[in-house]
């Protein structure tokens, strides 16, 4: 039985953390991408960190809507502007010691060179207090490229993943 | 010894036409524990359509769903419904594509009642949808066939080059 499910990548952040995960490279031989990721922001601004996807290395042409829930309100919201690639939130140093939230994004059709690309995205961060918040996510790339790189990095400029924190990249195939 | 290959395709669809109303994924074996569906490429001939859900051809669903329209939240639920309303595809567009994402679990099994749970992701470039949706038929017989249509209505179309497929996911 052909492999379906099959790690591309993965990778752990060390001492001193990580400014991003950076995916590139990216084979074509695949249908989709999965991307599973364990974060937590050294930012201390805010109760949480938003989470920013770059695709082939830009931020330009993504735009997402997400639904949230942090605990006490639920709501919509489609960011935009210089925002428009937020494609979760995450734990950061405000919040409890040692917690990490969970990300898991998918990407349809990535190796299309025929259409748009679209994405869902599902973010959670738990802390046992504030901060927490789940989120998911619908995300498109406008872009008839094929997607060949992936960049998950934090909002704040001159934050990092914590050592700790990992990425890993899985290509599923439909043949 | 070679790991055991838990996540296998059963059956992929991709339509090469925009007159297909209706997609059938049959003959599903029962030897997996989960199964999981990727709906892809997922284009719309007319606007504004609902993806039904249905399986093994009944014709009684309940289903509750979480929407979010980039400006607010709401949540509803309907039952004796001909099919899962598995999303909702706001406005219509045969270049820029969606993608959903279901699993049902215990999907063999011929004592309980199953649920699919669905993932339902429709950014249009500054406008759409997106929906998380549970999904029910009350009855024990395991799942062999899984049928999708638009809005229920044989005259909507799924786009050309939208992709169907499903995976079984094995626990041993």
């Amino acid at each position: 039985m052909a492999n379906t499910h099959t790690l591309i990548y993965s990778s752990t952040a060390g001492s001193g953390g990580t400014s991003s995960f950076d995916f590139t490279s990216i084979p074509s031989t695949y249908t989709d991408l999965l991307l599973k990721i364990s974060i937590r922001s050294s930012s201390s601004v805010g109760t949480y960190d938003p989470v920013k996807i770059k695709i082939n290395g830009s931020a330009t042409n993504i735009t997402v809507r997400d639904i949230y829930a942090t605990g006490s309100s639920v709501g919509s919201e489609a960011p935009g502007s210089t925002d428009a690639n937020i494609i979760s939130y995450s734990s950061n140093s405000a919040n409890t010691s040692n917690a990490f939230g969970s990300l898991e994004i998918y990407i349809s059709n990535y190796a299309s060179t025929s259409y748009a690309k679209s994405i869902s995205a599902d973010g959670v961060s738990e802390t046992n207090g504030a901060g927490a918040i789940l989120t998911l996510t619908s995300s498109l790339w406008n872009s008839t490229s094929a997607i060949n790189a992936v960049n998950i990095g934090p909002y704040l400029g001159g934050s990092t993943w914590a050592q700790y924190s990992t990425a890993s990249l899985y290509g599923i195939k439909n043949s | 010894m070679a790991a055991a290959q838990t996540y296998e395709l059963i059956q992929t669809t991709t339509l090469a036409t925009s007159l297909t109303s209706t997609v059938t994924l049959s003959s599903i074996s029962g030897a997996y524990t989960d199964l999981r569906i990727i709906v892809s490429n997922y284009t719309s001939v007319q606007a504004n359509q609902t993806l039904g859900m249905r399986y093994n051809s009944l014709t009684s669903f309940s289903y509750t769903y979480l929407n979010g329209n980039g400006s607010s939240a709401s949540s509803s639920r309907a039952s004796g419904a001909g099919a899962i309303n598995a999303g909702f595809t706001a406005g219509s567009s045969t270049t820029i594509p969606i993608m959903a994402t279901i699993d049902i679990l215990n999907y063999a099994n011929t004592t309980t009642y199953k649920t699919a749970l669905i993932r339902y992701a429709c950014e249009r470039n500054g406008s759409g949808e997106i929906d998380a949706v549970v999904g029910l038929s009350q009855n024990t017989a395991a799942i062999s066939s899984i049928n999708f249509t638009m809005n229920a209505d044989p005259t909507s179309f799924f786009g050309s080059g939208t992709v169907f497929s499903i995976y079984g996911i094995k626990a041993a």
